[in-house]
């Protein structure tokens, strides 16, 4: 085996070459890995929103709150389920919740923010959603609390300001956060008043609290029989991560498509700096040969060298992704119409997968460069 | 013997790198063009609009209905020649978003005035407009599906829950190319006197779109229906079709800005790769080049048979890119098809390919600065003597 | 000095108190030290001299490819001094022919395509510029080479190349850098009668710079150089 040092050396004395292509290489992880974050930063947003005691109620058929309808009967019956949890007074935790969207505006741009209107229950049933300063709305009147994420999204979003919306005015009393969950997006004011204000009987949804997870696929089930209403409840994160599943797909298919093409390039980028490595060498793999060195020494040596290049690329790359855990990204979800706020996620997993994505380029941009430099005759070799 | 033959034998003078950078530079040229496309395809919308047109909604969001009896208000006002109104049914064909595309309630009466850019045969709009469940399928969503006029199709509401059964009665087209044809639509008449019509939506209508008779007075037009319905239970945003598309780009602008990166970074990355070559073969080069200049050949000559060569790669990616990229787009519109709906024709535009060719042009130029400029900052005397 | 009527011609290389050193790091390491020298037109002058002694570094100011640190070079009446990178670019083009050590051909490019190249920077037509690559290469004995490249030839033959190329422009000062440094002694004997050709029957002025005591016997006067001083 050659030693490995003499690569590094042999890497380090063309270093402008070897800079530029682990720069390439670099820069294609890094875009493998941000999309791969990115879109684990949504499901996880979405998907946080979610304890898989929690049930929710939606008109059968429908894919979100937004289009779904649940009658203010319906939600009396509910309540009347025995495996529905009880809060501290022992009352039932279920809450009828309104969906609609508000248009805040932003800039010269409207932006459609989710408002749900919620009941004293919501709060309740929703453990993971915790103020962190004001207030919690007062029944019965326009008071709303912001998710953190919409905070400063909006002129007058912030504890103390008054939205406008619905031609009423709902001052801003409290701001929560939901484990960086969905809700984090959202605003919640009463339901009642934004039912009112929003020409609304019923409810979009309803909230069901179990006592315990396991009771789930038979409540399920109840709800469905139930000749009283035609409903269905699916557990709360089930019911998130469906309406994650669009813009995350989009993300993934729309990176990992565009990493598999970037990765094309960079692979073919790798073979020409090894190639000319192995033709600036050429003397020197013709030395290595004629004092002994077989074949597939000189062929491990010049693939051990690649890999060093994908490797090198793959830790830039996957540092690189790892700094934009900073930003945060507000966009339209498709399937809701309403804007998400999420970050880069990352996973040792994904870092795990950085590198040997990385490695991987490195190695098959320098099989062939191998091969030719195994294949050198040691006469032609020497006397270049 | 002249530059352009010299140029041309130092670029063939390592033939394996000189194909392997312009197939580099090449799949670069081909992923920017797809994912400007996939900027377009947001922008596609925007691109469609026509300045004869305005758009009115609920002010509070585009998902609050208005109602039927605002049409005749809003015909009635000067400078509108016409009026039609929409409803967004979001009806899916199974349980799930699976096999998606766009479906409308219209008014079959009006619609046609308002978008002239689709057309369908007298006959077909005879039957469509006689058929109160009639519905005119666009020619592309009709390939996807083999529909054809005369088959039903039944719909699953969730807006309006149940389900919806229409009639094909024709297949619409564009009066030119780039028109959207992916859609259904079907009469208002069938949802609103339906039994299933839930409680609150009955002579409820999505938006209006309206067209008037001056572009150059929409402005005005707008500000008179807002200030009409200022004051009544369904204020309405009346604003130009384009800005009412942009409003949802606008929404997905953390996406679009993600994806301008991306197309930024894989410059960047053909610029190392060219780059790169350019260096090795200015590095390989040292003694030539201190060669010709020894003999008196400027510096900006130096230089220009640099770029030469940089330009000449350059060109070749982005020909090659041109050329592969309708395939790698027409493959990722079928993978997301199912998901999000089809992807309207035409979408991969002239410019955009133009735009990237250049773009992959001025950046293989910008690669081949670095090595022209070390070709000439480099000392001739000890260049000469530089044994390669 | 004498008080004749008759004015000697103008040196063709003029050099007054030049001098030339390098920076290695903060050290400074004097390379040459007050030359003066003059060399008049039509002369073959050869300097000899061991390794680092200067003569390459006193080459590259005479052909204006380096700047002395003082001191005064004149080359046909120029003073380099006064010509910025461009102009110098089109003296070098217009005055001076090389010859190499390795012989600095352009691999890929044939015989003709090498003799040619300096043509290129002068506005003779195609034709012309044929018909002098013609000449040229049949004055070093090559008309038969056009179509080869300089990896096909031997070493001799790529010299001689050289050297069509070196005079193809018709320059008043020729410049060889170790001309036979890499030639066995019979290519190197064509070489230097070649030198001899243009010495007597073209009346080029030749300076070379060489090791090889063979090679300074064809010059008329040799010069040494020892550690950056002329001898």
């Amino acid at each position: 085996m050659v030693p490995l040092f003499y690569n590094a050396r042999s890497l380090w004395a063309r270093r402008l070459s070897t800079g530029l292509t682990v720069l390439g290489l670099g820069l294609v992880v890094f875009v493998f890995s941000a999309v791969l974050m990115l879109a684990n930063g949504i499901e996880s947003a979405l998907a946080a929103g979610g304890d898989p005691a929690n049930a929710v109620i939606l008109r059968k058929g429908a894919t979100s709150e937004l289009v779904s309808g649940v009658e203010r009967d319906a939600v009396r019956i509910l309540a009347t389920d025995p495996a529905v949890a009880s809060g501290q007074q022992g009352e039932p935790l279920v809450a009828g919740e309104l969906v609609v969207l508000v248009a805040l505006p932003r800039g010269e741009q409207a932006m459609n923010t989710t408002a749900r209107g919620v009941e004293p229950e919501s709060f309740t049933a929703r453990p993971e959603v915790r103020l962190i300063s004001g207030r919690r709305p007062r029944p019965g009147t326009n008071e709303v609390a912001l998710g953190r994420a919409l905070v400063g999204s909006s002129p007058d979003a912030t504890l103390g300001g008054e939205l406008r919306f619905a031609q009423q005015r709902w001052p801003v009393v409290g701001v929560f956060e939901a484990g960086a969950g969905a809700f984090e997006s959202e605003l919640w004011a009463d339901a009642t008043r934004l039912g009112g204000a929003f020409n609304r009987p019923g409810y979009s949804s309803a909230l069901v609290r179990l006592r315990s997870a396991e009771d789930m696929a038979a409540f399920e089930k109840r709800v469905e029989a139930d000749p009283r209403f035609t409903l269905e409840a699916k557990p709360e994160p089930t019911y998130w991560a469906e309406q994650a599943s669009g813009l995350a797909t989009f993300i993934r298919v729309l990176g990992l498509f565009v990493s598999f093409v970037f990765s094309l390039g960079a692979v073919l980028g790798a073979m020409i700096t090894m190639y000319a490595q192995v033709a600036t060498r050429i003397a020197e793999l013709g030395m290595l040969r004629a004092v002994g060195f077989r074949r597939r020494s000189v062929l491990a040596s010049v693939v051990a060298e690649s890999l060093m290049l994908g490797a090198a690329g793959g830790l830039l790359g996957a540092l690189g992704a790892l700094t934009t855990r900073w930003l945060h990204v507000r966009t339209l979800n498709f399937q809701t119409f309403s804007e998400v706020s999420f970050g880069f996620t990352p996973t040792p997993g994904i870092l795990l997968g950085a590198l040997l994505f990385g490695t991987m380029m490195g190695l098959i941009g320098g099989l062939l460069p191998a091969l030719r430099a195994a294949r050198l005759s040691i006469l032609d070799a020497l006397r270049a | 013997m002249n530059y352009v033959r010299l140029a041309a034998r130092d670029l063939l003078r390592n033939p394996l790198r000189l194909s392997l950078t312009i197939l580099a530079g090449a799949v670069g040229v081909t992923a920017f063009i797809f994912l400007r496309t996939v900027i377009d395809i947001f922008y596609f919308g925007a691109q469609a609009a026509q300045v004869d047109r305005l758009i009115v909604r609920n002010k509070v969001s585009i998902t609050e209905p208005l109602p039927l009896s605002y049409y005749a208000r809003i015909a009635a006002l000067p400078g509108v020649t016409a009026v039609t109104h929409q409803e967004w049914f979001g009806g899916t064909l199974g349980e799930t978003q699976k096999d998606f595309f766009a479906n409308f309630a219209i008014d079959p009466v009006t619609f046609l005035d308002v978008f002239p850019e689709f057309t369908t045969s007298p006959a077909e709009l005879a039957d469509f407009r006689n058929d109160p469940c009639g519905a005119l399928i666009g020619e592309k969503l009709a390939r996807r599906f083999g529909w054809k006029p005369g088959d039903r199709v039944t719909l699953k509401g969730q807006i309006y829950p149940g389900d919806w059964t229409f009639n094909v009665r024709g297949i619409y087209t564009g009066t030119r190319p780039g028109v959207d044809t992916t859609a259904l639509v079907f009469g208002y008449r069938c949802l609103n006197e339906s039994e299933q019509l839930p409680e609150g939506l009955k002579d409820m209508v999505g938006i209006y779109a309206v067209r008037v008779d001056d572009p150059a007075r929409s402005g005005q037009v707008a500000a008179a229906i807002d200030g009409m319905f200022d004051n009544s239970p369904y204020p309405t945003k009346a604003e130009s079709e384009k800005a009412f598309q942009l409003g949802f780009v606008a929404m997905s602008s953390a996406i679009l800005t993600a994806v301008k990166v991306v197309s930024a970074v894989i410059l960047l990355i053909i610029l190392l790769v060219i780059g790169n070559t350019l260096a090795m073969g200015v590095r390989e080069r040292t003694r030539d080049i201190a060669t010709l200049r020894a003999m008196g050949f400027r510096p900006r000559t130096v230089v220009m048979l640099v770029l030469a060569e940089s330009s000449v790669i350059g060109l070749m990616a982005a020909a090659l890119g041109v050329l592969a990229a309708p395939t790698l787009v027409n493959g990722f519109a079928r993978a997301i098809a199912s998901q999000f709906g089809q992807i309207p024709d035409n979408v991969m535009r002239g410019r955009t390919l133009g735009v990237s060719a250049l773009a992959a042009v001025l950046v293989s130029l910008l690669a081949g600065a670095g090595p022209a400029f070390r070709a000439v900052r480099m000392s001739v005397a000890e260049g000469l003597r530089k044994v390669a | 000095m004498s008080l004749e009527a008759v004015p000697a011609p103008p040196p063709m290389v003029r050099l007054e108190g030049v001098s030339k050193t390098y920076r290695r790091g903060t050290v400074e390491v004097p390379v040459l030290e007050a030359v003066d020298l003059a060399i008049d037109p039509g002369a073959f002058v050869a300097f000899m001299g061991p390794s680092g002694s200067g003569k390459s570094t006193l080459l590259n100011l005479i052909s204006g490819l380096d700047q002395p640190t003082t001191g005064i070079v004149e080359v046909a009446g120029r003073n380099l001094a006064e010509l910025n990178d461009r102009e110098l670019s089109d003296w070098r083009a217009a005055h001076v022919g090389f010859v190499f050590q390795l012989y600095n051909l352009i691999p890929v490019l044939t015989a003709a395509e090498n003799v040619e190249l300096p043509l290129l920077l002068t506005p003779l037509s195609r034709a012309e510029r044929r018909k002098h690559v013609a000449a040229a290469l049949d004055v070093v004995g090559l008309s038969h080479r056009v179509g080869h490249r300089p990896p096909q030839m031997s070493g001799g033959e790529q010299q001689r190349v050289a050297i069509a190329r070196a005079i193809v422009t018709d320059p008043d000062l020729i410049i060889a850098d170790e001309p036979t440094g890499d030639l066995d002694r019979k290519a190197a004997e064509a070489v230097l009668d070649l030198f001899g050709v243009l010495h007597h029957d073209l009346h080029k002025t030749l300076v070379m710079v060489t090791h090889d005591p063979h090679a300074a016997e064809r010059a008329e006067r040799v010069h040494h150089l020892e550690k950056g001083v002329l001898q």
